[in-house]
């Protein structure tokens, strides 16, 4: 069971830990008996997306997200391809926008119909979010200072904010989902702070490579502890 | 109408004092009842202006005494007073009733999110930009976007002081005049690969180009060029040729120094002061002389006494990885066999997050090393310093885990290493003081 993971713009797309992600997915993966192989690409190498299983874009900067944005726009028939081939891909933070119409008045790669507009101030805060496609309440963190509208594919949404924001959180559906694609401004380790996630994604890859598999239970205890921690926290 | 804002002010701070309350209330009453007040003050020419990620507070006191030391009447806003209500309070307060500062110089430390604002009233003549790091971004999210509002601050008349080995902070100069750089050269210290678990100077800040480093000093600060454009570490005018961290000697445009807090950012602060003071006009032996004598206001290391050992606190910052990457250099510079504690139980004292993310920003796989006979980890946040602790190659039988932090104690006064050190942030450093105590 050889499962390939694509850590993609690993060096410019980093701001919040995101490399953790990895660290747990093989992990998790080793752990139910996947052979994992982690390759890292970034701006102009040569990426081949239709060999990949799993492949993550962490969270970057406004500059750095066009500059991915940018890059990308050479591999756009490929990221349809791997979009409908049903593979996975999960963008965190603000870069899951590239996917949309537009940022603002320029173009983005157009693969979605969704649109993102800058917003003058920021957000940073802690949120409680659901989902129907995970079966536990999630919890992240937001920082942007854009939103996303036009979005008819939205991931999660929110029930609750707490923390420190130039402006209030003025959306409730957060994120967007289309088949295995899964975006979320959720920014940083978020497959470390939430196993549900985690184990959804394992059982998943796991599953796509052998339609038997089934999940052999293991405890993860101080992953549990941290999460459920975070959630006492955020429902004080 | 100014008169009596000005003595409403007054009067707040002087009660304030009186129940030992903050130092910016009465200004932000001053800036409600009038928002141009500050516009409307005669200041003096010189005024001096720090901010930066990290080393603001130091340097500001640094530069305020030694100016005080040189016979100069320094008026300068206490710490954590940092946004423009702060130094309105400390504005108003040290002039007379016709709004008057009756000081030579002021020294201000500005909060790096709200210089702007401050700027759009105070026009500092010299402007310190210490770094730009990533710090505390759940509240002052990324260094970009603080970048662009610091660059919102400047005026063409301010001169700018830079610290040349950070590309970010130092970008703010490029194709600039009325600028002086600032840094450390290279040294025995200096490193050809970035050891550091991520790294901010891959891309230039100008262009985004790659950017080629010729050394390291810690993380991304060293010496680098953009390998697409102009942009450059630009040699600096005041520099430190030489630093030894063990004996704590610097040397600054060939002037010897004892730094009294051993570490690169106690150097930058002794670089920055000294630039600052030259380029005011000051004698080069009056200011050594003032740096040498400064007694730095460090409650930032304490020492205590265990019940089988001595322990060193060391106080970092939550959500600044590269205030905790020096501290675990400075333990293990030291080259005693050790034990180290981590404390995580609350994020920060100022505002509430669960996001512990900037642990994976740490260098803890430095720690790695076979001077360490053990690592407590504790705090309520303590199942994620274990996360983090997990996916390092550290042999797990040297690591201790506990949210009780009476438990924490015990652990630490059972030990037997030679020193013990603690590292934990201003907001949980109490909850180790107060139990060395009992």
């Amino acid at each position: 069971m050889k499962i390939r993971v694509l850590h993609l713009y690993y060096d410019l797309m980093n701001l919040y830990g995101e490399y953790a992600n990895l660290l747990l997915l093989e992990k998790h993966l080793i752990d139910q008996g996947a052979d994992v192989v982690i390759d890292k690409k970034t701006l102009g190498e040569k990426i081949e997306l239709g060999k990949y299983d799993f492949i993550f874009i962490g969270e970057g900067t406004e500059r750095n997200r066009d500059l991915v944005l940018k890059d990308l726009l050479r591999y756009k028939d490929d990221l349809i391809n791997y979009i409908e081939d049903n593979k996975y891909l999960l963008m965190t933070g603000i870069t899951y926008e590239i996917l949309g119409k537009s940022i603002d008045n320029n173009e983005a790669l157009g693969i979605f119909d969704f649109r993102t507009i800058s917003t003058k101030n920021r957000i940073t805060s802690d949120v409680i979010l659901k989902s129907k496609t995970f079966d536990k309440p999630t919890i992240g963190f937001i920082n942007t200072s854009s939103k996303v509208i036009d979005n008819e594919n939205s991931l999660f949404q929110i029930i609750k904010i707490s923390g420190e924001s130039e402006e209030k959180i003025n959306f409730i559906n957060e994120g967007f989902h289309y088949k295995n694609t899964f975006g979320t401004f959720l920014t940083g380790p978020i497959l470390v702070r939430n196993p549900h996630i985690l184990k959804y994604f394992v059982t998943n890859l796991c599953k796509e490579k052998n339609e038997n598999f089934i999940y052999n239970e293991i405890e993860y205890k101080d992953e549990q502890d941290s999460y459920n921690l975070a959630i006492n926290e955020l429902t004080k | 109408m100014k008169v009596i804002i000005i003595i409403i002010c007054k009067i707040t701070r002087f009660l304030g004092k009186l129940i030992h309350r903050g130092s910016s209330l009465p200004g932000y009453i001053a800036i409600k009842l009038d928002k141009n007040i500050l516009s409307k003050m005669t200041l003096p020419e010189n005024i001096i202006m720090i901010t930066g990620s990290n080393g603001k507070t130091t340097t500001t006191e640094m530069i305020a005494s030694s100016l005080s030391k040189n016979g100069y009447n320094v008026g300068t806003n206490e710490e954590g007073s940092n946004q423009i209500a702060g130094v309105a309070t400390m504005i108003i307060n040290n002039s007379n009733i016709f709004g008057k500062c009756k000081k030579d110089v002021l020294v201000i430390e500005s909060d790096e999110r709200y210089t702007k604002d401050t700027c759009k009233y105070i026009h500092p003549k010299y402007l310190i930009i210490t770094n730009l790091y990533r710090d505390q971004m759940t509240r002052n999210a990324h260094p970009e976007s603080v970048y662009d509002s610091v660059k919102e601050a400047i005026d063409n008349k301010t001169h700018l002081i830079l610290n040349t080995d950070d590309p970010l902070s130092s970008s703010l100069g490029f194709e600039r005049d009325n600028v002086t750089y600032v840094g450390i050269e290279k040294n025995a210290l200096s490193t050809k690969e970035n050891t550091s678990v991520y790294n901010d100077g891959v891309y230039c800040p100008i262009c985004k180009g790659k950017m080629n480093y010729d050394f390291y000093h810690f993380s991304h600060i060293g010496k680098y060029n953009c390998t697409n454009c102009n942009f450059k570490r630009e040699k600096p005018t005041y520099k430190i040729d030489n630093i030894d961290l063990i004996s704590g000697i610097i040397t600054i445009n060939g002037n010897e120094l004892k730094l009294h807090m051993k570490g690169f950012y106690n150097a930058y602060n002794v670089l920055y002061t000294y630039s600052c003071l030259s380029l005011m006009g000051l004698e080069k032996d009056g200011i050594l002389k003032a740096l040498d004598d400064y007694n730095i206001k460090n409650d930032r290391v304490q020492n205590f006494t265990l019940s089988k050992t001595k322990a060193t606190l060391l106080t970092s910052k939550h959500e600044n990885s590269i205030s905790y990457n020096q501290n675990i250099d400075y333990i293990l510079r030291e080259n005693k066999p050790f034990t180290v504690c981590f404390i995580l139980d609350s994020i920060s004292r100022k505002y509430f997050t669960t996001d512990t993310s900037w642990l994976w920003d740490i260098d803890f796989e430095k720690l790695d090393n076979s001077l360490v006979n053990k690592i407590v980890l504790a705090g309520k946040y303590s199942p994620d310093l274990m996360i983090r602790f997990n996916y390092t190659n550290i042999d797990k039988r040297k690591i201790v885990k506990t949210s009780d932090l009476d438990e924490m104690m015990k652990i630490l006064n059972n030990d037997e290493s030679e020193i013990v050190y603690v590292l934990t942030c201003f907001a949980d450093r109490m909850k180790f003081i107060e139990r060395t105590n009992r």
